[in-house]
């Protein structure tokens, strides 16, 4: 984008050209919000499977399907396969109509119901969410709920608190470069990752907290105590009706489904 | 011209500490001026700036005595957000005066006119034209906290020019610059004082500050020990005493005075320095 078209992009709504990240933030809020709630409601792998199934649906046709993929496939092989080895070996040789057999014992169907149910509440309640933080820009979230009546402070926590673990991250990044000019390992295995971040992690987080007082100081210098109405550069386009629809469709859905779910399934 | 700025008797001594910062501070700074306050370190001078803009004693605490006028009206009667925006406050680490929560170098320059509640279509008019003057236009789309320290320097005046305010205080800004982004920075105190802004700069890069300063205010061991135009001050003998820093030229011209051949008056840039030297080679 030329300087010029980045300007000029401020005198119009902010759209990225796609319908989900184009959707209003706080409609898109409340939809995320109901189907991953209605997911840790129900508990069971039908209702968080189906979920998931939206949330993938939902993430394919957005920018952001690569990061969407790759890291829910993490969270799977990390989290989920590791909450089954240990629910399953827990459970082997439990009494009750056997599923399959392992290393010779009899791993009851109950069990593998349980892993399911577990397995997909979570990547339901993940999907639903990585599909709303990977497709909204906090500071239009920030801004809608600012329009609607939440204090500039407010935000300013919320978007401070998210930029502060960015620059945690950068921060810690920095150390492990140093790190490594001294000859330090840091790169290499899992173990030789977290063993050359463990020990400076702590003092980078206090050292973001005394930044606090530089950034209390630097948002006086802008003002941000000023009476009166703030404004923004950021517009962010009004809910249109279908959005508000959507959002409180997902709203019955998810009442009516948990209620449905936690009768039926 | 007025006095925007006035100390009375001033004295202030940080919390927790018995020992005041600043003492008996009396000096009156006019408007439009460009002012250069120097010293050796921990001599008081970012206590001089803190106080100006009021964050001694409102954020930092501690106890005052005597009176800071700031265009008329005593500091503590000031509401602070008003104050915010009648002096304008770049500090000296350019990294801390980023917001943090700006994604674009465009969004944080206007972010204090949002504070303000100006409108969306002036305030882009605004930030395209600081943008250009202080030259940050090309670095419009950049995330603030990827920037250099003198380009991040510059952002952070832009930031402050935004807010239009009559005054402001510069608290070592050239402190973690080079020498080429410190000139950068000069030139932009430069812009201030032909826009008839009245500048306030504490710094201890003499020689910048005898180029482009109308007056100097020399501050050690928390006290005023000179104040008046860069050449009166510069040649006063009571800052070598105090181990202040004096701008090379005039080390020079004192040593030319010591040794028998006295320049005809105090130089105090090298433009200066280098003519008069032609002058005197010349046998005018």
């Amino acid at each position: 984008m030329t300087d010029r078209e980045f300007i000029e992009s401020f005198r119009h709504y902010q759209k990225k050209g796609n319908w989900w990240c184009d959707f209003h933030p706080i409609a898109k809020l409340v939809f995320c919000l109901a189907f991953g709630f209605m997911s840790l409601i129900v508990f069971k792998w039908q209702a968080g499977l189906a979920i998931f199934i939206l949330a993938g649906i939902i993430a394919i046709f957005t920018p952001a399907r690569k990061t969407y993929f790759i890291t829910l496939g993490v969270m799977f092989v990390v989290g989920c396969l590791f909450t089954v080895v240990v629910r399953l070996y827990v459970h082997m040789g439990d009494p009750g109509p056997v599923a399959f057999y392992l290393f010779g014992k009899a791993v009851p169907k109950a069990a593998v119901i349980s892993c399911l149910d577990l397995i997909f509440m979570i990547e339901g309640f993940l999907g639903i969410f990585m599909t709303f933080f990977l497709t909204t820009e906090m500071r239009d979230l920030c801004y809608s709920f600012e329009q609607i009546g939440m204090s500039p402070s407010a935000t300013f926590m919320v978007l401070s608190t998210f930029s502060g673990i960015a620059s945690i991250k950068e921060k810690l990044n920095s150390v492990r470069e140093s790190q490594r000019a001294r000859g330090i390992e840091t790169e290499g295995s899992l173990i030789v990752k977290i063993k050359s971040v463990l020990p400076v992690l702590f003092p980078v987080i206090i050292s973001s907290m005394t930044g606090v007082e530089d950034r209390t100081l630097a948002m006086d210098a802008r003002a941000f105590a000023a009476n009166g109405k703030h404004t923004a550069l950021r517009k962010v386009a009004p809910a249109k009706p279908v959005e508000k629809l959507i959002a409180v469709l997902a709203l019955i859905i998810c009442v009516a489904g948990s209620i449905a779910g936690r009768i039926y399934l | 011209m007025g006095v925007c700025i006035e100390f009375q008797d001033v004295s202030y001594a940080y919390p927790l500490t018995r020992k005041a910062a600043v003492r008996h501070l009396n000096c009156q700074l006019e408007t439009g001026k460009c002012y250069g306050v120097i010293g050796p370190n921990a001599g008081g001078k970012t206590t001089f700036c803190n106080l100006m803009r009021g964050l001694c004693p409102n954020f930092y605490g501690g106890i005052l005595k005597g009176n800071v006028l700031v265009n008329g009206k005593n500091l503590l009667e000031w509401e602070e957000e008003e104050l915010s925006v009648q002096i304008g406050y770049v500090f000296q680490d350019p990294f801390a005066q980023v917001s943090g929560i700006k994604e674009t170098v465009f969004e944080e320059i206007g972010m204090g006119m949002e504070n303000l509640g100006v409108e969306a279509e002036e305030m882009i008019k605004r930030i395209v034209e600081i943008a250009k003057m202080v030259h940050v236009d090309t670095l419009l789309q950049k995330n603030p906290l990827a920037l250099s320290g003198g380009q991040c320097q510059r952002v952070a005046f832009a930031s402050i020019l935004a807010l239009n305010s009559d005054i402001i205080v510069i608290d070592e800004p050239t402190s973690q610059l080079d020498p080429e982004a410190s000139n950068d920075v000069f030139e932009i105190i430069d812009l201030l004082k032909k826009q008839g802004k009245t500048v306030i700069i504490a710094e201890h890069k003499v020689d910048l500050l005898a180029e482009y300063c109308d007056e100097i205010i020399a501050i050690a061991d928390g006290s005023i020990i000179a104040q008046g135009s860069a050449r009166e001050v510069f040649a006063d003998p009571v800052l070598r005493e105090k181990g202040v820093r004096i701008p090379q030229v005039v080390s020079l011209a004192l040593e030319m005075e010591e040794a028998g051949t006295p320049f005809c008056r105090m130089p105090i840039t090298m433009e200066e320095t280098i003519r008069m030297l032609k002058e005197k080679k010349e046998g005018k």
